[in-house]
């Protein structure tokens, strides 16, 4: 078996189910691959020969396996016949019509190009697009083949003076005689261009309803299982991983490209096989860049594949003006592979979030039935100190009555007890003044009991006249006659009035 | 690893929020019963805790491959 052979077998299946949007299978299956390998065929009779491979896919893919055989045989020829030249050989050697061409194809084949030109006229034929591009200064035209499929996956719609650039190679259509380009890629050219088809693409998505909120899923509950597709080269996917926690992602990442025709059918590959997987998330980052650098991202085709995924995307694409259309229709939408990490780290943080704060909202409460328990506890005890204090209190007021009581007591008695101490003396005191006085009084007494003696008097010569035992004073109070007795000091003499007179003076 | 990690993780929070709801509802705590659901709550944060000590992420790289058909 042709090793060399299988391997380019094997990575031009791969190119072709890219391209085609299939499974690698249903271009050809490896048993296939394996005895093209083996038997080297060069003939449509040899390979049409070999199981699985008939009419339909002869005439899909069978000019392109011939070729590559036959490239490897010719490097063998060359290799072990290294003195003869071949195209002499091959110049003297007389050729049919069909196998002429068929090597003029095999020539053609290795003439990959891109071609820049106006589009001059269209025609859809079933599963093929014929059109025609013409140069835009000097008159001349290409005429161009290119698979529904393949233009399709370009996201271009072919209009007639569009400019564009076709990618692919020259081939001479044996029937016709023609050449004509066949085209894997197309791309539009100029930001007018570009921007026009971005804006017809986003309208017709918007009235889809594809941009819609509520057609849009949400990251369920714990992503763990992510889909990651982007470019192995670059700091995106660096970002990414450097910026997701430590929660235990499983990350199925897929290198694809991210730039340039092919990167539609890269990135559609990889969305699939992404679907194959049981999936919580898909990421789709890229770099910023201008419309133009991001031209695979508003792709229609990739754009349908990712809506019906059975689990949400996330785009995170970076971009200066115009947002790819894609983070338009995706779940998610973030501009930064950072940002994209963040969205599947938040879940786990607000969890983590939720744990501290049931965690000290447990301590709360536990310290609340303590402190509550405490606070009972203190309530308590200060009542039975306030009731305590009543008593005390009431004790002290009386015990303080009380003492108000035996002082006053105190001073009575001590007031009582001076006083009593001073009545001695001051009786003593008295009764001597008044003895004193008396004494005094009894000599004035006396004196004047002397002064007024009416003995002493009698003595003198005086003498008291009774008239009926009472004095007389006033000759009026007796009459002739009367009987008067007149005391002198030795004794009384009776007489009889015989006449009165009255003082002259009155 | 499986997803019964993560079921653990929600079921775990999930008593948890009831608890902290049976907290929350109560005019006047139990002392025996809510330090009972405490001891309960904090083994299930300290479970739950596990869960976060770093775990690694696991990366693997899928290729459109031969073997893949």
């Amino acid at each position: 078996m042709n090793i060399r052979v299988l391997q380019e077998l094997v990575a031009w299946r791969k190119e072709r189910a890219l391209r085609e949007g299939v499974d690698l299978f249903r271009i050809l299956p490896n048993r296939a691959l394996e005895d093209i390998a083996r038997d080297m065929p060069h003939t449509k009779t040899e390979l049409t020969s070999i199981k699985g491979i008939k009419e339909r896919k002869y005439f899909q893919y069978g000019k392109e396996i011939l070729a590559l055989v036959e490239k490897h045989t010719q490097r063998e020829i060359i290799e072990t016949k290294e003195n003869i030249s071949t195209k002499e050989e091959e110049a003297s050697v007389v050729s049919e019509v069909g196998a002429f061409l068929d090597r003029v194809n095999r020539a053609l084949s290795s003439c990959q190009a891109r071609i820049r030109g106006e589009v001059s006229s269209v025609q859809h034929r079933g599963r093929a697009v014929y059109f025609t591009i013409k140069d835009r200064k000097e008159s001349a035209t290409l005429p161009c083949f290119m698979w529904e499929n393949d233009r399709m996956l370009s996201g271009i719609q072919l209009e007639e003076g569009m400019e564009i650039i076709v990618s692919g190679f020259p081939d001479v259509y044996k029937p016709m005689g023609k050449i004509s380009f066949r085209s894997t890629t197309l791309e539009l050219v100029g930001e007018g261009a570009l921007k026009a088809a971005y804006e017809k693409l986003k309208s017709t998505l918007e009235e889809e309803g594809l941009m819609r909120d509520d057609r849009k899923r949400a990251l369920g509950d714990f992503p763990r299982r992510i889909g990651i597709i982007t470019s192995r080269d670059g700091a995106v996917i660096h970002d990414f991983l450097n910026n997701v926690g430590k929660y235990g992602f499983q990350f199925f990442f897929q290198d694809t490209r991210v730039e340039g025709q092919m990167a539609v059918r890269d990135l559609m590959q990889a969305v699939r096989n992404m679907k194959s997987r049981d999936l919580d998330a898909l990421v789709i980052m890229r770099g910023g860049g201008s419309l133009e650098s991001l031209q695979a991202f508003n792709n229609e085709a990739l754009i349908r594949e990712i809506v019906d995924a059975p689990f949400p995307v996330i785009a995170a694409i970076g971009h200066h003006k115009d947002i790819p259309l894609l983070s338009l229709v995706a779940d998610i939408t973030v501009s930064t592979p950072t940002a994209g990490a963040q969205i599947l780290n938040t879940q786990w943080e607000a969890i983590q979030q939720r744990l501290y704060e049931i965690q000290n909202t447990f301590l709360y409460y536990s310290t609340q039935q303590i402190m509550h328990s405490r606070k009972k506890i203190d309530a308590m005890s200060s009542q039975i100190e306030r009731e305590g204090a009543r008593i005390t209190e009431r004790f002290s007021r009386i015990e303080r009555i009380f003492e108000s009581y035996v002082i006053m007591m105190r001073e009575n008695i001590r007031q009582k007890s001076l006083f009593l101490e001073h009545v001695p003396e001051k009786l003593f005191e008295q009764q001597q003044l008044a003895i004193g006085s008396l004494k005094k009084r009894f000599e004035f007494w006396q004196r004047s009991l002397l002064a007024h003696d009416p003995h002493r008097a009698l003595q003198l010569g005086y003498a008291l006249i009774r008239f009926q035992g009472s004095i007389v004073r006033s000759v009026q109070e007796i009459s002739e006659g009367d009987k008067l007795e007149i005391t002198v000091c030795d004794g009384i003499i009776q007489v009889q009035c015989k006449a009165k007179t009255y003082d002259k003076k009155e | 690893m499986t997803k019964k990690n993560e079921d653990n993780l929600t079921l775990s929070l999930q008593k948890l929020e009831s608890i902290v709801n049976w907290f929350e509802s109560q005019e006047e705590v139990d002392v025996e019963e809510g330090l009972k659901k405490i001891r309960e709550g904090a083994e299930l944060i300290q479970s739950s805790r596990k869960r976060f000590k770093e775990v690694e992420n696991e990366f693997e790289e899928i290729r459109n491959v031969l073997e893949k058909e």
